[in-house]
């Protein structure tokens, strides 16, 4: 002990010598801004995959040298986080100091009902490519969380409970859907594909003996509590849509009534809803967070309770051959008919000591980012959807998905112009496609035909080309009975896909420039339209990655937002870490039970023995 | 007037001696003497929310102590971890302790190249091998989905065998193999030789294995995260889903239970170890 004591002035003096090395950092004497977001969740300079401008953060600081000379010495602080709570909880020891702070909508609401974030919009400030661009729909959802704050009221210095919403507290960044991911090509499937796709519209498909094994879900709380959920209120539910569709009740009002049953978190509700989860932990393969997006690719499980930006993510590496050889597979994505959770990241301002600089530059950073350009850059590198709309956005979605732009064309088919007048026909490349295709420059008597690669040996005549030709391009023509005419495309032939028209005005109405509201009008085979049995409409709950990123209006209008549990956050846990710890199988306790009367057995064999020979020794002893 | 100097000299270096230890001490106070103090001040006190005023405090109390003993699902946490370590214990310690005694054989490992075999998949880090399992488990048709029990123990032993057949081999090594030629020609047959003389001098290094094997076993999460599924729940990933949760003062209460635990097995050790008076199981 005495020596420790005399070492221990020198260990401490080697400790202040460590932390006086940290606390010199930072000595210039620009503003700082300091971000935290979540990981790979904004663009970053990538050149080895095709991203070659700076970084988001980089193009920020440039504009601001550009723009606002006297913020030209600005410096950026850019963190990443891992979980929401991790930020709660650094929030709440105040161990956090951030301008900008990027979390879900019930973390949101969480912290602001905590008292631990300040609004934006001060000062007169504002955040103008928000305002314009955001889509109007989304950001009406997010603005109008409400968060519950305690107040002192100044007179009679009582805390008082005060009602706020989202709207002056939060700058949406990016938004999904809770859904059900399947791959048909699982091998483990005992249905065929149509029957998978019917049954996958309802979340309550898990529970069902049939796919038993091949299903797993999120080892994460909030997103099995809403599977859960779900399933358990699933008559509820059903009533409330009856409704909705006979027109007996509005939109609203089933969006009110559907956000009160979403939101049942009381002792009783979770305990039912704990009941069934424990019967679909019977059903599961397992549970996971992170490996079921890359399970479902390599076909070791067949259905997966997924988020829609991961979902984007294993479609894509399902298709991409160099991912999976010659395997590859078509996966599909549900938002079940009956409604799923809709979730939001957003930016939120915590409650921590700043200047006035830094705050007006948490502004610009937000408008920034906002900006349509950006944004599209934001979303092409996270392949999450964002909350702006735009010009720029419709022109990324059009080129990823619609049949009319889309970088399909370049992959797949060998296109070919054919001039009508002069019957001259050659091969021509996307790039000339597009440019020949302008508006403005469109020749009315040329038509394009596009030819699956591969298909046939180089057309030598105008008619070889006739029997291959899958897509045409023209507006001229009357389309005859086995075409079908999308826009300005016309097509001939649809031997794969069944092109879908997708109308998403709903997102870009008001934020367009250039474009009509007409041009949020696309065409994609990414949608599955699907008729159910009695019903008339076929009603699309079901698709591919276009359909993940932009769920239709109905979809969408179908979700509701799990708020935070507020009080009732106990009873969620204790369910949780009931259904999580299993008791053990009988044949277990039965082994255990035999290990354990087998060593007390020894033990006390050997004890017995040693006291036996003690005592025999001792008689022998005596004896002599 | 040299051995002065020279007495100078060794005072000199015997200062300096002392003086290296500061890079444990510090080491020692910074990362395990302060953790566990946290550990403790986070187990024995509590976090309450005034209604009045949604502000949250912490307070002194064994609201935790009381939470782990009267949450079910804490308990059998615990039993099942037992369940799971004591399994994989026993099955580690039947196929390391044969062929421990043959590996320590000189006849059949001439030169120790047998047992570094064995203790190879040591020197690969736990988790890449754990996802690797997987694949394989899975390629074999026991994946976690149907059998998460019989998974996670394929794991826990495929990881801890190594850490089993190490201290068995250094004790077969030291054992004393006339003792055995004496127990034959005097008569006994192979099952007591066994019994009453192998196993016996064994003892040290049994224990050490057990020991080795028992705790890791039942704090670890990643194996049987990964290899059930995430269906089987151990003490570790309690304690995890706990700080996660947030639940700091649970999960901390727990992490000591784990710790009491981890100290009451090295007593026991070491009580044998004392009771042999060899020694040889300290590795």
């Amino acid at each position: 002990m005495k020596k420790i004591m005399k070492v221990l002035p020198l260990s401490a003096l080697i400790l202040l010598a460590g932390s006086s090395l940290t606390s010199c950092a930072t000595s210039n004497d620009g503003p700082v801004l300091r971000i935290i977001n979540s990981e790979d969740y904004i663009y970053l300079n990538d050149p080895e995959s095709g991203y070659d401008a700076p970084d988001m953060v980089e193009q920020f600081k440039s504009y601001i040298k550009e723009n606002y000379p006297q913020y030209k010495n600005l410096q950026v602080v850019y963190d990443t986080s891992d979980t929401n709570e991790t930020l709660y909880s650094e929030l709440q020891t105040g161990k956090s100091n951030y301008d900008l702070m990027n979390v879900s909508d019930y973390m949101a609401q969480k912290i602001v009902s905590g008292n631990y974030a300040v609004p934006f919009y001060q000062n007169g400030l504002t955040i103008d490519n928000y305002a314009t661009y955001a889509s109007k729909d989304i950001k009406d959802r997010l603005d109008n969380i409400v968060a519950t704050k305690k107040i002192k009221n100044p007179e009679t210095g009582k805390y008082e409970d005060q009602d706020v919403y989202l709207k002056d507290y939060s700058v949406g960044y990016m938004w999904g859907t809770l859904g059900i991911l399947f791959n048909p090509d699982y091998p483990g499937f005992k249905v065929e594909k149509e029957e998978l796709i019917e049954d996958m519209q309802s979340f309550s498909a898990l529970w069902d003996k049939k796919y038993e094994g091949t299903i797993s879900i999120k080892n994460s709380m909030r997103d099995t509590y809403a599977l859960g959920l779900m399933h358990t209120f699933e008559e509820e539910f059903k009533e409330l849509k009856d409704k909705f569709d006979s027109g007996e009740i509005t939109l609203e009002k089933y969006q009110e009534e559907f956000a009160k049953i979403f939101n049942r978190c009381d002792e009783n509700n979770v305990a039912k809803i704990q009941k069934s989860l424990e019967e679909l932990k019977q059903n599961i393969f397992g549970l996971e967070v992170d490996s079921g997006k890359q399970d479902i690719v390599t076909k070791k499980i067949g259905v997966n309770l997924a988020w829609s930006g991961d979902a984007v993510y294993s479609m894509d590496q399902a298709e991409d051959e160099t991912q999976v050889g010659s395997n590859t597979s078509e996966i599909y994505y549900s938002v079940p008919e009956l409604g799923s959770n809709l979730w939001f990241d957003t930016w939120i301002m915590p409650n921590c000591p700043r200047s006035d600089a830094q705050y007006e530059l948490a502004h610009l950073f937000l408008d920034f980012i906002c900006d349509p350009a950006n944004a599209a850059q934001n979303m092409e590198y996270t392949g999450y959807t964002s909350f702006i709309a735009g010009d720029s956005i419709l022109e990324l979605v059009r080129d990823w998905y619609d049949y009319r732009t889309a970088e399909i064309y370049e992959e797949e088919y060998q296109i070919y112009s054919y001039n009508e007048a002069s019957e001259e026909f050659k091969a021509i490349d996307y790039s000339d496609f597009l440019k020949e295709n302008r508006e403005d420059s469109r020749q009315d008597d040329k038509l394009y035909y596009f030819v699956p690669e591969g298909e046939k040996e180089e057309p030598e005549s105008f008619d070889d080309l006739k029997d291959n030709i899958v897509y045409k391009l023209d507006e001229e023509d009357e389309p005859t009975e086995e075409q079908k005419t999308y826009g300005d495309l016309t097509i001939v032939n649809s031997s794969d896909s069944e092109i879908e028209e997708v109308d998403l005005k709903y997102f870009f109405t008001g934020t367009l420039d250039e474009y009509t509201d007409d041009d949020a009008i696309f065409y994609s085979d990414c949608y599955l339209p699907f008729t159910k049995e009695g019903s008339e409409e076929p009603n699309i709950s079901v698709g591919r990655q276009f359909f993940c990123q932009y769920p239709n209006k109905e979809t969408l209008d179908r979700c509701g937002v799990m708020r935070d549990y507020g009080k009732n956050n106990t009873y969620v846990m204790k369910m949780w870490e009931n259904f999580k710890s299993d008791p053990l199988p009988t044949w277990a306790i039965i082994t255990l039970a035999v290990f354990v009367t087998g060593i007390v057995g020894l033990i006390g064999y050997f004890v017995t023995n040693k006291v036996l020979k003690k005592k025999a020794l001792k008689k022998y002893s005596q004896k002599n | 007037m040299q051995s002065k100097t020279s007495a100078k000299a060794k005072r000199f270096f015997a200062l300096q001696r002392k003086y290296l230890s500061i890079p444990y001490i510090v080491f020692l106070i910074l990362f395990i003497i302060v953790p566990i103090l946290i550990i403790v001040y986070y187990a024995f006190t509590y976090e309450y929310v005034d209604e009045a005023t949604n502000i949250t405090y912490i307070k002194v109390s064994g609201q935790a102590f009381l939470n782990f003993f009267t949450e079910w699902s804490k308990i059998n946490v615990l039993i099942v971890s037992l369940f799971i370590a004591l399994i994989t214990t026993v099955i580690c310690l039947l196929i390391g302790f044969p062929l421990a005694y043959f590996l320590a054989d000189k006849k059949v490992n001439k030169n120790a190249v047998l047992i570094t075999l064995f203790i190879a998949p040591m020197w690969i880090n736990f988790v890449l091998r754990t996802g690797a399992t997987r694949d394989l488990l899975t390629w074999m048709g026991i994946n976690g989905g149907t059998h998460p029990y019989l998974a996670t123990i394929i794991g826990m032993v495929q990881n801890y065998l190594p850490f089993v057949i190490l201290p068995l081999y250094t004790t077969m090594m030291k054992l004393d193999r006339s003792q055995v030629e004496a127990a034959k020609d005097l008569g006994a047959n192979g099952v007591q030789v066994f019994f009453k003389n192998i196993i016996p001098q064994a003892v040290p290094g049994i224990v050490s294995a057990c020991l080795m094997t028992f705790m890791p076993t039942m704090s670890s999460y990643v194996i049987s995260d990964t290899l059930s599924e995430g269906k089987i729940t151990l003490f570790g990933n309690y304690i995890e889903l706990e700080f996660t949760n947030k639940a700091w003062h649970d999960g901390s209460f727990m992490a000591l239970v784990m710790l009491i635990l981890i100290a009451v097995t090295m007593v026991i050790s070491q009580r044998f170890s004392k009771d042999e008076k060899k020694g040889g199981g300290s590795w």
